[in-house]
């Protein structure tokens, strides 16, 4: 049953891995983008890493592809135009790709013939044995909560270096104020005068 | 199963802790309190201030003894209190010699010390990280909050264009650095300096992957210590960054780098030093000249100053190449003379004002020996110094290192850098050249607030008088670099 | 050859299909009569008498409407992009579909029953933006476009309090599976101690399933249909029926997090007696009720307004109660234990 499932995913994926970068479309190859995903997510969950899986789906399917999706759809790039340095660039883009193959394929020899022996393999938690969103949270707030923390600020301040950067304040943009208008009242908002017929107010 | 931390461990990291929860609180201060009005700034540098303080206090306070905590992640010794101190303690100089800046340039923003605050958190992350993985998220800490600051003058071309240029390079060089640290991790299966240090590199079993990952580690902190060939980003980020801003970056984050470095040296690969000896003796002497040929022309005094800390880093890095003791405090003293008069040489930058105007060419300077003696000589005591003139404390921190160098049997690695350091003190003498000796149209004085006037004459004084009690500070650079060395 | 079919796989495939079959058509036989459900609340709520014409109190009318979609011609405008135009409908309707696998409607009727079953609800509640993403942009139509684009955000703002909430039960009970979330609930249900993240749950759900208040992306008064403007016949019944698909899977998720699933109310012997489906499918009906009730009762809501209560109010206050719930927690050692 195994084997049928990952041929299914990983065919998918390196298809649409092809497919995001030779559509003309630049819309279309984000959809073939979020399929790779996708597929990989069923990969990680052959492999066992459920946890792995979802939260590949959530953070980069979820949200940094509709992120890209978005930029994609609004900016309206020529695209025709970026295409055009596509055979200059090529050989160096093959180049590339051929020594990353090689070096793919190096390790499989590698590994058939006996330089299998990674140190450090005792770290690995065999992921039968426990749950592995709880043998994930096990170390995150244990062993490594230094590093957990230090991650979180420089997060943080990746967030607050985007509003430095980007936010400005425009002058005469009216703002709703909720507090304010719940707590007006009618003393100080309608004024009852009586107006004399045939003479306005 | 395992507890969280326990106390030691809190400990160890005390002064971090403090300052990430003094982040934690000014966050929603600046937002909440209209942090980026006007009448407020100076209530914010000042908070900012007093937070360094704290921190400094923590540090001072707590336990100098060498001590790992958080499962060997962090490690403190007095080599790192020391640079911690020296850290927080310029990067609070700099802070005050920045107030009038920002007014002129409207950097008023709260933002601006909270980014800051950060990247000195990052600092100290990275200077007690006893693991690559800490190492890299501090230095990650450091660079995003620096990236922001280098483009925080949004309406000027130049600064954000050297924010764009600082973070495309700065990077590409995090990826070097975690590719090198991967494939270490490949080869030895660990990643924490205390381990690699003790029997997991073997010198009689040297691969070549291990040599290019070490190579990729060094080259990517040489990046961030603007060493050449790896220096081209610094003129054009010192030049555009706003003033302040080059200010910190030529001074603060190169103790940081230059701690690491040591760490990483002198701890980790120190077994297998054969391999790293040359590469760094090469980079500091290429260093040397390229600070000393590229600053000759330069117009701009941020441009100059750039190359001027591009050739420094390159001595540090030569008394470093020795891997001995000797280099090691050599290059301790060079770092904390180079901090102290690059300060003042900033303090005197940032007071150059006229009509709301910084100067910023050195053909502005014309003249000012008679519109404002005070600056011109201060200024002149400090270029003196930079110029290695006995018996300022530029020279003795240069005939430390190269006593080093000698004393290491490097007889011809010294000459070359010895002449490297006579072509560089061409320009400093230039720059005095046009404040004694160039007329100018038009005079003017300098107005400029007591604290910085202080600050100028304080330095100064120090670069003068440090024969007085070099023995001292020599002697004290010997103690705390036995922390390290074994 | 045919060996395949007698092998114990195959036979296990069998089963699970016929599992998936068996929650899925009664599913969308809910689905067809929740629509006549809303009508007859909204009407009654208005003071009238809904549809009550085709069949005994017009109980027929949700076929007829289906007949009447499923006979018209499907319409694609010559400027739309095709392929992704026929996709969007589809990749709507399968994932509001899709994710009943892990949801338990008694003790072990489930499809799957998984160790991540929370946040694979999360994920695939997350992925549903992208049909309308891409009906709206291969519509290319103004106002798909805008309707697309307001539920996008829409969506991905929501999103984040509810990740909150879930936390927050996540912090009680100790595991991500569905099943286990239910049983923590035995003696007390989450509700009780945790009602403000429930209502920020509710609210959330309604701004994720786009309902009103916060059905701006279909807002007829200003953007025609919203998404599916461009859309007729089985195309759009399928964006109608996934809508109606992912109310009642919000519903059965607020019945998993907050209401003891499958659970009665008090563990006694008759309560016990009753299967426990229909204590779920009870507690869903109640929840779906409030859904249209409040269809019924609010005005809608303007697009800032909406921003501001799901990243201003929202996020804030349901961070606070992680914060408030997991501290409580840790004082009296009241943390579910761990492996």
């Amino acid at each position: 049953m195994l084997p049928v499932f990952f041929y299914l995913f990983s065919i998918i994926a390196i298809f649409s891995a092809i497919m995001v970068i030779t559509t003309k479309n630049p819309v279309h190859s984000v959809f073939f983008l979020i399929l790779t995903f996708f597929n990989s997510t069923g990969l990680f969950v052959l492999m066992g890493a459920e946890f792995l899986a979802m939260l590949l789906l959530v953070v980069y399917v979820g949200a940094v592809a509709v992120l890209f999706l978005f930029v994609i759809m609004m900016l309206n790039i020529d695209f025709s135009s970026l295409r055009a340095g596509m055979i200059k660039n090529a050989p160096l883009g093959l180049l590339i790709g051929a020594v990353l193959l090689g070096e793919i394929i190096f390790s499989f020899i590698g590994m058939k013939y006996g330089i299998s022996e990674i140190p450090g393999n005792e770290l690995f938690v065999k992921l039968s044995e426990i749950e592995n969103t709880r043998a994930l949270g096990n170390v995150i707030y244990t062993d490594y909560i230094y590093l957990f923390q230090c991650a979180g600020l420089i997060l943080l301040v990746a967030m607050i270096g985007a509003i430095v950067l980007t936010h400005r304040r425009r002058e005469n943009v009216k703002k709703q104020d909720a507090v304010k208008q719940t707590l007006r009242d009618k003393s100080d908002s309608i004024e009852v005068s009586k107006v004399e017929i045939g003479k306005g107010v | 199963m395992n507890s969280v931390s326990n106390i030691s461990d809190l400990s160890i990291a005390l002064p971090e802790i403090f300052l990430s929860l003094w982040l934690l609180i000014f966050i929603p201060l600046g937002v909440y309190s209209g942090g980026n009005k006007l009448n407020r700034q100076s209530y914010f540098s000042i908070f900012s201030i007093i937070g360094l303080l704290g921190t400094l206090f923590f540090l001072l306070m707590g336990d100098h003894r060498a001590s790992l905590g958080f499962y060997d992640l962090v490690v403190t010794d007095k080599l790192i209190i020391y640079l911690k101190a020296l850290i927080l303690f310029a990067a609070i100089i700099v802070l005050i010699i920045s107030e009038r800046y920002r007014s002129i340039e409207n950097l008023y923003i709260f933002e601006y010390p909270l980014l800051i605050l950060f990247s000195i958190l990052g600092m100290l992350v990275m200077l007690s990280s006893n693991n690559f993985i800490t190492l890299y998220l501090g230095l990650e800490l450091q660079s995003l909050a620096l990236y922001v600051l280098a483009a925080a003058k949004k309406d000027s071309l130049k600064s954000s264009e050297a924010g764009l240029k600082y973070f495309i390079l700065g990077a590409l060089a995090s990826g070097f650095f975690l590719f090198g640290v991967s494939l270490l991790f490949g080869i030895t299966g660990t990643t924490s300096f205390t381990i690699l240090s003790f029997n997991y590199l073997n010198p009689n079993e040297v691969s070549l992957l291990l040599i290019f990952s070490i190579i990729l580690i060094i080259s990517s902190i040489a990046f961030k210590l603007s060493i050449a060939p790896f220096h081209m980003w610094t003129p054009d980020v010192y030049e555009g960054a706003p003033t302040s801003i080059t200010a910190y970056f030529a001074i603060v984050p190169k103790i940081a780098a230059i701690g690491v470095l040591m760490r990483i040296l002198y701890i980790a690969f120190i077994d297998i030093n054969f391999i790293w000896l040359q590469l760094v003796l090469v980079l500091g002497l290429l260093s040397i000249f390229v600070g000393a040929f590229g600053a000759l022309l330069q117009k701009n005094i941020k441009r100059l100053l750039a190359y001027s800390a591009i050739s420094n880093i390159g001595y540090i890095f030569l008394a470093l190449s020795l891997g001995n003791q000797l280099g090691l405090e050599s290059s301790l003293l060079y770092i904390t003379i180079y901090a102290i008069s690059s300060i003042g040489v900033f303090t005197f930058i940032l007071s150059m004002e006229k009509d709301n105007i910084m100067l910023e060419n050195i053909s502005s300077y014309a003249g000012l020996s008679k519109s404002n003696p005070f600056y011109a000589v201060c200024l002149g005591i400090l270029l003196l110094s930079m110029a290695g003139l006995p018996p300022l404390a530029g020279f003795i921190a240069k005939f430390y290192v190269f006593k080093a160098v000698i004393t290491s049997g490097y007889l011809l690695t010294a000459i070359i850098g010895i002449i490297g350091s006579v072509i560089s003190a061409y320009y400093y003498l230039n720059i005095i050249k046009v404040m004694y000796l160039d007329d100018s149209d038009e005079s003017f004085i300098v107005e400029s607030k007591v604290s910085m006037k202080i600050i100028l004459f304080t330095s100064s004084l120090f670069i003068l008088t440090f024969i007085i009690f070099a023995d001292n500070i020599i002697n004290f650079m010997t103690y705390i670099s036995r922390a390290i060395i074994l | 050859m045919f060996d395949i079919f007698y092998n114990e796989n195959f036979l296990a495939f069998i089963f699970i299909m016929l599992k998936i079959i068996g929650l899925v058509v009664p599913l969308l036989v809910i689905v067809a009569f929740l629509t006549y459900a809303e009508r007859k609340v909204i009407a009654s709520v208005q003071l009238r008498k809904g549809p009550n014409v085709v069949g005994p109190f017009g109980l027929l009318q949700p076929l007829a409407d289906g007949l009447k979609l499923f006979s018209k011609e499907t319409i694609f405008p010559t400027v739309s992009n095709k392929i992704i135009f026929l996709l969007a409908p589809m990749v709507a309707f399968s994932l509001s579909i899709a994710a009943w696998a892990v949801i338990p409607i008694a003790d072990g009727w489930v499809i799957s029953n998984i160790n991540v079953g929370v946040l694979y609800l999360f994920a695939i509640s997350s992925l549903s933006v992208y049909g309308i993403i891409m009906a709206g942009w291969a519509s290319n139509s103004k106002y798909a476009f805008m309707g697309a684009l307001r539920s996008a955000a829409q969506m991905v703002s929501y999103e984040v309090s509810i990740g909150l909430v879930i936390v927050t039960v996540l912090v009680c009970v100790g595991s991500l599976n569905l099943s286990e979330i239910v049983y923590a609930q035995k003696s007390v249900w989450y509700v009780f101690p945790l009602f403000p993240m429930f209502i920020v749950f509710f609210i959330s759900a309604l701004a994720e399933t786009n309902r009103a208040p916060f059905d701006l992306p279909e807002d007829e008064s200003s953007l025609v249909g919203g998404y599916f403007t461009e859309y007729s016949s089985m195309l759009f019944a399928m964006f109608f029926l996934g809508e109606y698909a992912a109310m009642i899977m919000m519903s059965g998720m607020a019945t998993i997090l907050f209401f003891g699933g499958w659970l009665p109310p008090f563990d006694i012997a008759i309560l016990n007696q009753i299967p426990g489906f229909i204590w779920f499918a009870g507690k869903t009906s109640l929840m779906l009720f409030t859904f249209l009730w409040v269809r019924a009762t609010f005005p809608r809501f303007r697009y800032d307004q909406l921003m501001r209560i799901g990243w201003k109010v929202f996020l804030p206050f349901s961070l606070l109660w992680v914060v408030l719930t997991s501290g409580f927690l840790i004082i009296f050692d009241l943390l579910p234990s761990s492996v």
